[in-house]
């Protein structure tokens, strides 16, 4: 991995800013702090106006983990391409229903409720097409981690298990994932490349996809992650969107 | 037959001094545009993709590619993940380049009467 703001990442951005470009972002943990409480996840005033300021220069998605509902909520006037629930959500032109995965879903609800009762420090989201175990809250992480995972092992249909960070991500197995969902709104949009920022393991669905045209960005250095280039921390957000701002404005 | 052979080549002549023009006019051949037009619209590619966009065999596109980067129009960056690919990038320069070109290309093709008959 580079760092983003090396002369190599800067040159490499300033190309992908010259074309046709989808700006994407992860919310939780790239615009947003990670918070403990998922419904405090604000974006500072500054990140919120500067990819309005963005959006009415370039195209600009959300792909989250969140689900659209949430994302609507969030972003109630100004960003209208958004994929929630790891790219389940809001695809172009429908491509998945969900109805295999609401089943699924709802099976794992009623034997996580019998598994892990009344679990202080862990926290089921339901997010309609996926589910969240938060552990965050938890004293005991190493193990409340352990045992989430123990009994994702017992669930039918095998869900495929993304780990967050403190939030083990429960998906339907075949459903679109991230990688999917960018590939199709840039075949959506007629757009040749993208940029897209994440910061975790449910990332890696868009780092991994061997396609030289997305430019990806991590926010944090992990060595064995497949994103391209880095962000030190999750308040550089700021700077990168000012960048392709400028960068931008220069072309225009 | 011989008339269509006499034709070609006449065709193939006019396409050359039409490529002289633009390179003194803009200091770029038509292939030299294309190839650098491609790599603006197409940025980190690697070059067997570029070469398949382009229609050539990715042995003829090196060449050219060295020289575009060799005036500092792109640059070849190794894959983060994998050193063995390149990616493919246009720099600033070459980008206002290729935009400052493209003006006056555009007339100079426009205002050639020697080829204007293959638009017909």
């Amino acid at each position: 991995m580079k760092f983003l703001f090396s002369a190599t990442g800067i040159r490499t951005l300033e190309a992908f800013c010259f074309s046709k470009c989808l700006f994407a972002f992860d919310y939780d943990g790239t615009l947003a702090k990670i918070v403990k409480a998922p419904n405090d996840a604000l974006m500072t005033k500054t990140t919120e106006n500067l990819l309005e300021e963005l959006n009415s220069k370039a195209p600009v998605a959300i792909i989250s983990g969140r689900s659209l509902n949430d994302l609507k909520k969030l972003f109630k006037h100004s960003i209208k391409t958004m994929i929630g629930n790891h790219g389940i959500e809001g695809l172009p032109n429908n491509r998945f229903s969900g109805d295999a995965a609401l089943d699924a879903v709802l099976k794992w609800k009623k034997k996580l409720a019998k598994l892990l009762p009344d679990n202080p420090g862990i926290q089921i989201e339901d997010k309609v097409f996926s589910l969240a175990v938060h552990y965050r809250c938890s004293r005991e992480k190493k193990s409340a981690k352990s045992r989430i995972l123990d009994c994702a092992g017992n669930l039918e249909p095998p869900p495929r298990v993304i780990l967050g960070k403190c939030v083990i991500n429960l998906i339907p197995a075949g459903a679109p994932h991230k990688g999917v969902a960018l590939m199709e709104l840039m075949l959506d949009r007629g757009l040749t490349c993208a940029v897209y920022v994440g910061d975790d393991d449910t990332d890696e669905d868009v780092f991994g996809l061997s396609e030289l045209r997305i430019m990806t960005v991590r926010v944090g250095m992990k060595a064995a992650s497949r994103a391209r280039f880095y962000l030190k921390r999750q308040t550089d957000i700021n700077r990168l969107i000012k960048l392709i701002i400028k960068i931008r404005n220069d072309i225009l | 037959m011989m008339e269509r052979a006499e034709y070609l080549f006449k065709t193939s002549l006019n396409i050359q001094q039409l490529n002289r023009r633009l390179e003194k006019a803009v200091g770029l051949s038509l292939v030299q545009w294309h190839v650098l037009r491609r790599v603006l619209e197409l940025p980190g590619s690697a070059a067997g993709v570029l070469a398949k966009e382009i229609g050539v065999h990715p042995g003829t596109l090196t060449p050219l590619l060295k020289r575009l980067q060799g005036k500092g129009y792109l640059f070849l960056e190794p894959d983060a993940l994998d050193a063995r690919k390149k990616t493919i990038l246009i720099s600033r320069e070459g980008k206002t380049k290729l935009l400052t070109a493209e003006k006056k290309f555009f007339v100079i093709i426009d205002e050639c009467n020697e080829t204007k008959h293959l638009f017909l």
